[in-house]
């Protein structure tokens, strides 16, 4: 932008020159009348030197007056506002395995994102019943794999998209030995993308920031909020109303 | 006749075509996302062929088979589904 204004300011400047020139400098310089061709060569000159300083001006500034035209810009949404559910059946009754949620990105810019890497830059947990303090939890500082492949960097397409899955919440499990004793169940638990396992749910809101990088556009940050009050419902029409995911751009 | 097998890949991992893949060689039960049993008549190397062509020639997988007996082949603490697909229930 800054760019842009330099540029506008010295087309402008170059315009009021000429035309202060034109109006009042040929009175005081030029006595006489001139004659028809010697205005048309004098009109033609103006416009050859405002096509050079024009084309001094873009030789200078190629990169920068490209990039406001071509560019990459991400649309980031969640897959749906709700939350997905992985069912099993158990004797005809179906339940929730695991809710979970994407965060998809498009490319609405009309050049492709090179080289995008994520990454989870903090998680913060909160008490519901505290929305101030939270708990900071350490993350690790290596790219998240997309999933894809063993590279962490991928490349979106203009007018693509690419998802990933960045959050999960796994049913309490009864677990026992293969002789059904030792019965015992497990709690609730979340697993974020970019944490290396999954952690125990607890009644609070999580937040976390991830931040996407690619090599010819600016980073972009997009916050996501995962908020539960403790209750676990076995179908997602029930459980959309004690767990609520948004996620904004930062 | 049927064997069960247990296939391990690379956490990273999680796609829809593999997932596919690994479904499509008999029946299948999956835990912590990339550790799946598998019951086929295929051999090791078959099913990793079967599995990891194209796009998944370069990641990581381990195949093993498992004795499908309580006691000798298998213990542990773990979801009781796990147990009761072992025992073919």
């Amino acid at each position: 932008m800054k760019t842009i204004n330099i540029i506008a300011i010295l087309v402008i400047g170059g315009l009021l020159g000429l035309s202060f020139l034109f109006k009042w400098g040929f009175k005081v310089l030029v006595d006489e009348s001139v004659s028809k061709m010697e205005y048309c060569q004098f009109v033609t000159n103006i416009f050859e030197a405002i096509g050079t300083c024009a084309a001094v001006i873009v030789a200078l500034f190629l990169n920068e007056i490209r990039a406001c035209f071509r560019k990459v810009s991400f649309d980031i949404a969640l897959g749906c506002e709700d939350l997905f559910e992985e069912l099993e059946d158990t004797g005809g009754t179906k339940r929730a395995l695991k809710y979970y949620n994407y965060i998809q990105f498009f490319n609405k810019g009309n050049i492709n994102a090179h080289n995008c890497e994520l990454y989870l830059e903090n998680a913060t947990f909160f008490l519901l019943e505290d929305n101030k303090n939270g708990d900071f939890v350490s993350v690790g500082n290596e790219p998240i794999n997309w999933g894809y492949n063993r590279s962490s960097m991928i490349y979106i397409p203009s007018h693509g998209k690419k998802s990933v899955r960045v959050f999960e919440m796994i049913a309490p499990q009864q677990q026992s030995d293969p002789n059904g004793k030792e019965d015992s169940t497990t709690p609730v638990q979340y697993c974020f993308l970019g944490f290396i396992r999954s952690i125990e749910a607890k009644k609070g809101k999580w937040e976390l920031t991830y931040c996407l990088n690619t090599t010819n556009a600016k980073p972009v940050r997009i916050k996501l909020s995962v908020t539960w009050t403790g209750k676990w419902e076995q179908r997602q029409t029930d459980m959309k109303r004690f767990l609520t995911v948004k996620i904004e751009k930062v | 006749m049927k064997k069960v097998f247990l296939v391990i890949h690379e956490l990273g991992i999680i796609n829809d075509v593999l997932k596919d893949r690994i479904r499509s060689l008999g029946r299948s039960y999956v835990f912590w996302n990339n550790h799946w049993l598998v019951e086929t008549d295929l051999t090791a190397e078959e099913i990793y062929h079967r599995i990891a062509c194209d796009i998944f020639e370069r990641q990581a997988f381990f195949i093993v088979e498992i004795t499908n007996k309580s006691r000798e082949g298998y213990w542990g603490i773990m979801n009781r589904t796990l147990w009761k697909w072992l025992k073919n229930e």
